[in-house]
């Protein structure tokens, strides 16, 4: 059984047009045309994704615009990130679904050792790209190869998944796909925002920002040290897929045609062959680069119980030392510092109040500690959040909090006719809910600020929040008549005080409508105020927070209870015509 | 005169009385329009009945309770001092505490807690059964929420009848009651019920009078109004009454009667605005002759006036000589829908804004229309 897609170099004679093509393209392309064709159309389909898909505008209806465009799942590339899924279940203690699509990858594996990075990885194929139009200009600072953190990338899976165990979710710190979104999101992300909606919609960047766009362009350094770095040495979710690699049913093999040239080993970009031209299996991404680069044909890819070479991985005579021992002590240190990062942020999590200072959560968020477990911090949500509601949190709530989506309504509310953030969700920290679901989801509880209202405050009438609020066909703000002047009698006088906002609780679901509305007019144009007057909130009591089940069934039950405590208060509800009176 | 004494003292245990009733009777009127204008915009043509098929019609109706009864849950504020003194207590303007003011400044401000606002008054019927005062009080206020707040005229007048039978209805009621009769489809009944009050003058009667076609009478009380504290009021019914009418040289005089009145003291804020309401309904008058259409470029064309919550913004778009659309930009009568699509419509049909019926119950809204209208083509002829 062969595996070989590669084309090897004795059949390059005849240069055909294709051909031609291809040696244009560069080597690499000439040597193993399907790899390099497939990682092309998976970037293409990542940016389509992430900035045609993930792009919230052309529509006022947003939920059935997204639909629309959602041929494939917006966030295909996040769950098919192998650490995503696997630590978003092992951290919320649930099977979550993205696991489906981590068993795929890595059940891929099976044929395909780490081809999710050879082949698929946009992030890899990125580096690529950027490798090959920088990296390679500065050969000088290339390093030796084989470098003491060849297997840094298990001590970084093993401190992920320790901190998932214990209850702290790392992944989306640095894992490649949440990364790479991030990355996007805070530079051509905004950069698409700002031409093509305006400027004003991107909002003033924090540290968080700056954090998260420095990791993304330290990646791409590293490719100065030594091509694909990251994939190389570091990547956690790699090193799922080396591990999954264990069980590989396909290998690499060289036949007694080899050489001895070196070729292979120059042009792996994995540093996946030793120097005795052998495979390094846990890195070998069956790119098969070297099999096209191989000028007698030496290398095929094929069955692994087929394999002619000696298949002892950790054997000595390369001068690599014990790599089992080295991968198991970097995976120790790593899962200590992990552990002890879980134990710290745990313990902070525990000591701050959940009253204090709530975040507000996009609606269908699971409850708080849950969402922290599952939120990779791709940023996704963001992404394709219209108007920029949802933005990343910086380091107010420390490294818990970095980068996790927050409602912020100064700019504007959460639409009404939209549901992207929950559909884009890889991990279901925010739920995929219907348009009716998510209208009765609670975000947070609407609180007007009395002494800075200005029919409150008995500075003129005012009725924007309300408006918008009805515009909206929520119903969730009352009038009171405030600062009625009384006569001598005690008696109102006509065309004193002002109708003033009351938010009924059980009605407002914290979209922010009526914040980004005062905050428009009467703090941004007429300068009354130095912000909204009326500001959305969260915490117990003012959200929905649910991991499962109806939220139209929650105020249904809600509703009936209050009801049911109203008519059980009173025993003599009173009647329309009492007997006494017919 | 001496046979007419003002309502003022007559009813100084009502909680609201003086200068608010005739506030109380506008709002009641505006607040009014908003059911119509929602149970289907334009007035209907009035149907007559008789005598006995009034009664049969209020006694049916008082005795059955409305078909949402049953879906509308008894809820008020725990803080609510239930036993309604009549005297407002001590400490200020407080809705969480004191029963009248919060029917004034919660229940009326919203649409939504209307109907609940009626169920609570029917259960302070059983709250108050041995106090017949209360009774009176509470089947009084029931007729006045059916009347102003639920355009129920049937039920109204029913609520109205069981108050009357405990104690005389105060001058607002028996007014609204013989609006019910009008309403409902018996204008001899009206008649005997305004019959009645003979004694009393007051702002409504001019506009009851005027509604009822009789433009003598409601001219009577406009003029012996002018007489008394409630002049300014008067005036402007009288203005009002023959501006339906189509007299608008005596309209001119009694708005200049409104004009001239003296802006002092405590509800100085109040007669400004009518004051404003007055000079511009003479100048939309002025330009009922003079307008011509022919001499309006094509454009639009913006103007303000005073409506009944504040200003009220129109745009008029000429093309041709003729009017195009007639559309309120910006308004804060947030509830009286029925004029705000109503009257433009008519001033469409008509191509001007003479003879323009004012929407029943939304006159105030209605004529802020036509006034902005006036304005803004006459600020347009060249």
């Amino acid at each position: 059984m062969s595996l070989s897609l590669f084309v090897p170099a004795s059949r390059r004679a005849g240069a055909g047009p294709v051909r031609r093509i291809l040696s244009r393209l560069g080597p690499s392309w000439l040597a193993s045309p399907v790899r390099r064709g497939v990682q092309t159309l998976s970037l293409l389909l990542f940016l389509v994704l992430f900035f045609y898909v993930c792009w919230p505008y052309g529509s006022r209806h947003h939920a059935r615009e997204m639909a629309r465009r959602e041929v494939v799942a917006a966030e295909t590339f996040l769950a098919l990130d192998p650490l995503v899924g696997a630590s978003a279940a092992l951290a919320s203690r649930t099977l979550a679904w993205p696991l489906v699509w981590t068993g795929i990858v890595v059940a891929a594996c099976l044929v395909v050792p780490r081809g999710f990075c050879g082949y698929v990885c946009p992030f890899g194929t990125l580096i690529d790209l950027f490798d090959r139009i920088v990296g390679r200009r500065r050969k000088a600072a290339r390093l030796e190869p084989r470098p003491w953190w060849a297997h840094l990338k298990y001590g970084v899976l093993a401190a992920v998944l320790a901190a998932a165990a214990l209850g702290t979710m790392l992944a989306g710190f640095v894992a490649a796909i949440p990364v790479l979104t991030r990355g996007m999101l805070y530079t051509f992300g905004f950069l698409q925002l700002g031409l093509l909606k305006g400027w004003y919609l991107v909002p003033p960047l924090h540290a968080g920002h700056y954090v998260s766009v420095a990791l993304f362009l330290v990646v791409f350094g590293l490719c100065f040290l030594t091509p694909r770095f990251w994939c190389r040495y570091l990547c956690p979710s790699g090193a799922v897929l080396s591990v999954a690699s264990v069980t590989r049913l396909t290998e690499r093999r060289v036949g007694d045609a080899c050489i001895g040239c070196g070729k292979c080993v120059a042009a792996c970009p994995f540093d996946a062959i030793r120097p005795d031209f052998t495979t390094r299996t846990a890195e070998c991404t069956f790119c098969q680069t070297c099999g096209g680069v191989c000028p007698v044909h030496a290398i095929t890819f094929g069955a692994r119980w087929a394999a002619t070479e000696p298949r002892e991985e950790d054997r000595d005579d390369s001068g690599e030392g014990s790599v089992t021992r080295r991968r198991f002590a970097a995976a120790a240190v790593g899962a200590v510092a992990g552990a002890g990062t879980a134990l710290i942020a745990g313990g902070r999590a525990e000591a701050t109040p959940e009253s204090e200072g709530a975040a507000v959560r996009p609606p269908g968020s699971v409850p708080e500690r849950d969402f922290l477990r599952l939120c990779v911090r791709c940023g996704e949500c963001i992404k394709a959040c219209p108007y920029n509601v949802l933005q990343p949190m910086g380091f107010e709530r420390g490294i818990d909090g970095l980068w996790t989506p927050q409602v912020v309504a100064d700019g504007s509310g959460c639409e009404p006719t939209c549901t992207n953030c929950g559909q884009v969700c890889p991990t279901g920290a925010i739920r995929a809910l219907p348009l009716a679901e998510k209208r009765a989801a609670r975000i947070g509880l609407a609180v007007v600020d009395e002494a800075a209202c200005l029919p409150h405050a008995g500075r003129e009438a005012c009725e924007m929040c309300a408006d918008e609020c009805t515009a909206a066909g929520l119903h969730a703000i009352e009038f009171i008549r405030v600062g009625v002047e009384v006569d001598e009698q005690g008696m109102p006088v006509p065309d004193t005080g002002f109708r003033a906002p009351v938010v009924v609780a059980d009605k407002c679901n914290g979209c922010g409508l009526c914040q980004s509305r005062c905050r428009h007019i009467n703090a941004d144009q007429k300068k009354f105020l130095a912000a909204s007057a009326i500001v959305v909130v969260a915490g117990p009591g003012k959200e929905d927070r649910l991991r499962r089940g109806s939220y139209l069934a929650l105020r249904e039950n809600e509703r009936r209870r209050k009801q049911q405590t109203l008519r059980g208060k009173q025993t003599d509800t009173g009647s329309y015509l009492p007997d006494f009176l017919k | 005169m001496t046979d007419r004494r003002c309502p003022a003292s007559y009813c100084t245990r009502s909680p609201f009385t003086r200068r608010s009733l005739p506030w109380l009777v506008l709002t009641a009127a505006v607040l009014l329009l908003v059911q119509s204008a929602r149970a289907g915009g334009t007035a209907a043509p009035r149907a007559t009945r008789s005598r006995p098929e009034v009664e049969a019609l209020i006694r049916k109706a008082g005795e059955t309770p409305p078909e949402w009864w049953d879906s509308v849950a008894l809820d008020f504020p725990k803080t609510l001092d239930l036993s309604w003194p009549d005297k407002a207590p001590p400490g200020g303007w407080n809705p969480s505490k004191n029963v009248g003011q919060y029917l004034w400044s919660v229940i009326n401000e919203n649409p939504g807690r209307w109907k609940s606002g009626v169920r609570f008054v029917h259960y302070l019927l059983t709250v108050h059964k041995d106090d017949r005062a209360k009774l009176a009080k509470a089947t009084g206020t029931l007729g006045g929420q059916y009347f102003s707040l639920l355009n129920d005229p049937a039920r109204a007048a029913f609520w109205y009848r069981k108050s009357a039978a405990i104690r005389p209805l105060r001058l607002h009621g028996a007014l609204r009651l013989a609006e019910c009769y009008w309403r409902l489809g018996s204008k001899a009944m009206a008649i005997q019920e305004m019959g009645k009050m003979q004694r009393y003058i007051a702002p409504g009667m001019v506009k009851l009078w005027s509604d009822m076609g009789e433009l003598g009478k409601a001219l009577e009380i406009a003029d012996a109004l002018g007489r008394t504290r409630m002049a300014l009021a008067g005036h402007m019914a009288g203005g009002d009454a023959c501006r339906l009418h189509d007299r608008y040289p005596q309209a001119l005089s009694y708005y200049q009667k409104a004009l001239d009145f003296p802006a002092t003291g405590r509800g100085k804020k109040h007669v400004l605005t009518v004051k404003t309401r007055a000079r511009e309904s003479i100048d939309a008058i002025k330009v009922y002759d003079a307008l011509d259409l022919s001499r309006i470029p094509n454009g639009a064309y913006k103007s303000t006036t005073a409506s009944f919550a504040g200003p009220l913004t129109l745009e008029v778009r000429i093309a041709d000589a003729k009017i195009e659309s007639v559309r309120v930009v910006q308004h804060q009568d947030k509830q009286y829908y029925g004029a705000l699509t109503e009257t433009p419509r008519q001033i469409i049909e008509k191509q001007g804004v003479r003879g323009v019926d004012a929407v029943t119950g939304a006159t105030i809204t209605s004529q802020a229309i036509i006034n902005a209208t006036a304005k803004a083509l006459a600020g347009a002829m060249k």
